[in-house]
């Protein structure tokens, strides 16, 4: 005999997210899960746009999410921001940031005051796509000597992203990549994806992305704030 | 994996070695193959709890539609572009995400409760 059941398997994970973000959204909160494969520059990229929103006067934290080290907390240490390590097994663990490890970082944050937080998720352009974690926006960053092949090799990250910093800009003239077919990949995975080259070691397009960052933060602001007047 | 039964299996008298299917649907634009899902089924069977169930997995195509034409494509490639008016804002209908679709239960013990 057969039994229908059609569930997502996933739904556990995404129930909990919802969660999150209902959080989130409580305490306007502004959330990002940056993503991209290892070494792509996303802890640099984090310390840069941080820097810039916290001299907006923006409060930030992040929730780091490495399989092993706190090396990447360290190198955040400075901006003297909450930051959790969520994930941390001394020889490796899991290849993505699930909704359960942010549901537990968001104990030790204090949610009250802050802006934004920035969940750096594992280096890994396969799963962390899959899992939603109840973040207002998905970001993955692609760094130029990654090569222009990535988009097409790692679709459903591509399409799953809002926005694709385009990293390590400043090596451009010292590699081969090539800009239009990279530009082309992208267009073809993810015609509405919004592109931002930038360098994180030298700033360059940092001014763009940083608004459009903002842009989004007070949109979501607004609705909450409407939704929070209709219910009065 | 955490196989959820539904409310009525749950509340019913179905024992674990009377499943004898699990059926998934499984979207092709998701990174999970599935040689690799059924090969760690078989291995984790009785983990599972689950015996005598066999894994059956249907692969979902990637079907979309242009927000611009409004055509509707399924796609073998990803290359998410219309191939009516060439548009690239495309929304993706099917093919994404993994659904347990049914289990199979063995016919003989439980007819009765099925269809009381």
């Amino acid at each position: 005999m057969k039994i229908p059941i059609i569930r997502d398997v996933l739904e556990e994970s995404d129930a909990l997210a919802r969660q999150n973000l209902e959080r989130f959204n409580s305490e306007g909160i502004y959330v990002v899960n940056m993503m991209s494969s290892p070494g792509a520059g996303k802890t640099t990229l984090l310390e840069r746009t941080i820097s810039e929103l916290k001299s907006k006067g923006l409060k930030c934290a992040v929730i780091e999410g490495d399989i092993t080290s706190t090396i990447d907390s360290e190198k955040l240490a400075h901006l003297n921001i909450p930051i959790v390590q969520a994930n941390t097994q001394p020889f490796g663990g899991d290849c993505h940031v699930g909704s359960h490890l942010v549901h537990a970082a968001l104990k030790m944050l204090p949610l009250h005051d802050l802006n934004y937080i920035f969940i750096e998720n594992i280096g890994n352009l396969v799963c962390p796509a899959e899992f939603y974690l109840g973040e207002h926006i998905k970001i993955v960053v692609l760094s130029l000597p990654e090569g222009e092949d990535k988009p097409v090799k790692y679709p459903l990250m591509f399409r799953e992203c809002k926005a694709c910093l385009l990293n390590k800009m400043d090596l451009l003239p010292h590699l081969d990549v090539d800009i239009p077919l990279l530009n082309k990949n992208l267009v073809h995975v993810n015609g509405e994806l919004t592109v931002f080259p930038v360098s994180a070691k030298t700033g360059s397009g940092f001014p763009a992305w940083i608004d459009w960052l903002e842009s989004r933060r007070s949109n979501v602001a607004k609705v909450a704030i409407r939704e929070l007047e209709q219910a009065n | 994996m955490r196989v959820a039964p539904n409310q009525r299996v749950a509340s019913s008298n179905v024992r674990p070695e009377e499943v004898t299917n699990v059926a998934l649907r499984v979207g092709q634009l998701d990174a999970v193959m599935p040689e690799a899902l059924s090969e760690m089924f078989n291995l984790y069977r009785s983990n599972f709890n689950l015996p005598n169930a066999q894994l059956t997995i249907e692969e979902e195509a990637v079907s979309c539609r242009c927000k611009d034409c409004d055509a509707q494509f399924s796609l073998d490639t990803p290359v998410f572009v219309c191939p009516h008016c060439f548009g690239c804002r495309v929304q993706v209908m099917r093919g994404r995400g993994i659904t347990l679709m049914e289990i199979t239960i063995s016919e003989t013990e439980h007819e009765d409760t099925y269809h009381s």
